[in-house]
């Protein structure tokens, strides 16, 4: 028997129940349904590749983070500084005057921050260091109101002050 | 219908704002307050910072924190602007910190660079671009002049002007 309310049960059930574990409800139905059954083998399989990917990406993205020491680079240019408060544009030279516009359509650009934001959210919830972040249970990740970009990887953190999100850039090292 | 059409009046407030409606009553005026902050290993307690380094503590290790200079910018979210200013810190080094600032449907976008003056460097110090409510902090770090140096941690509130 396979309802709405079942299929609703699988999606977000756990792999135990979805291996037929447990006393629950679903579980009996996954162990002696064979429809049910057929179906939690599948969200369970592709749970397990999904994590899978996961884990790749992660160990690729730190190996492959750029982040090149900025003392070790050439020579850079140096910005202009301007004392202007108000205006429109951006210093000749600047970083600002040559990017792009903020909210065009940069979807691919976008899905790979994202993506990067958090696998690196799972690396830096690992990293222990002088001073290196060290989440712990104080720590929540992605605020459900802030939206980030950023021309490095970063993570973002949720803390207890619901007016403060702590933004890390990530540099050689994190 | 004298009395239908005052009560039809009386109604007009209470119904919802079209998109453009929303559009045109969006804040216009932004204050932008940021704070530079250096990591390291500073002892002293300044209230100034003291709600933005009590959520740092609980996440990273750095021994302390200093407020290097606080500066209050303004500018206009809509239609969108620019601001941008130099700020020095008590060691004598100097910063410049831009920002491109727009109402994208009610939240306020902010675009945030700093680097430094007079000090090669590759690339921004710190650059993002954050959306974020009125009244709300983002603190961004972090940055590095030198492998020596502390780390610099930049926090952005903005505050609209009603």
């Amino acid at each position: 028997m396979m309802n709405d309310t079942i299929r609703q049960w699988l999606l977000e059930a756990d792999v135990a129940t979805l291996e037929g574990r447990g006393g629950s409800e679903l579980a009996r139905f996954v162990r002696e349904d064979p429809e049910v059954g057929a179906l939690a083998r599948r969200l369970t399989a592709a749970m397990r590749q999904a994590d899978a990917a996961l884990t790749g990406l992660a160990e690729s993205a730190v190996a492959e983070l750029p982040l090149q020491p900025r003392d070790a680079a050439g020579p850079a240019p140096t910005v202009r500084p301007t004392t202007r408060t108000s205006g429109v544009g951006a210093p000749p030279g600047s970083a600002v005057a040559r990017r792009r516009p903020l909210y065009g359509p940069r979807p691919a650009m976008a899905a790979l921050t994202l993506v990067t934001a958090a696998v690196l959210l799972l690396v830096v919830r690992h990293t222990v260091g002088p001073d290196r972040p060290f989440a712990g249970p104080d720590a929540k990740p992605l605020t459900a109101d802030l939206h980030v970009s950023s021309d490095r990887p970063f993570a973002v953190f949720r803390t207890d002050n619901p007016d403060i999100a702590i933004v890390w850039l990530l540099n050689e090292g994190d | 219908m004298r009395a239908q059409l005052l009560a039809a009046l009386a109604l007009l407030p209470a119904l919802p704002l079209s998109a453009q409606q929303t559009q045109m009553r969006s804040p216009e005026n932004v204050q932008l307050t940021f704070h530079l902050i250096e990591a390291d290993g500073f002892k002293d307690d300044d209230p100034e910072i003291r709600p933005i380094v009590t959520e740092l503590r609980k996440l990273f290790r750095f021994a302390g924190y200093r407020l290097l200079s606080k500066s209050v910018l303004h500018a206009t979210a809509n239609p969108s602007s620019d601001v941008s200013q130099v700020l020095a810190d008590n060691d004598g080094r100097q910063y410049w910190i831009h920002a491109h600032v727009v109402n994208v449907q009610g939240d306020l976008s902010i675009e945030v660079e700093l680097n430094t003056v007079g000090v090669a460097h590759d690339g921004s110090l710190i650059n993002a671009s954050v959306r974020l409510k009125d009244g709300k902090t983002v603190v961004l770090g972090s940055a590095r002049l030198s492998r020596e140096s502390g780390a610099l941690i930049l926090a952005v509130t903005p505050s609209i002007d009603h």
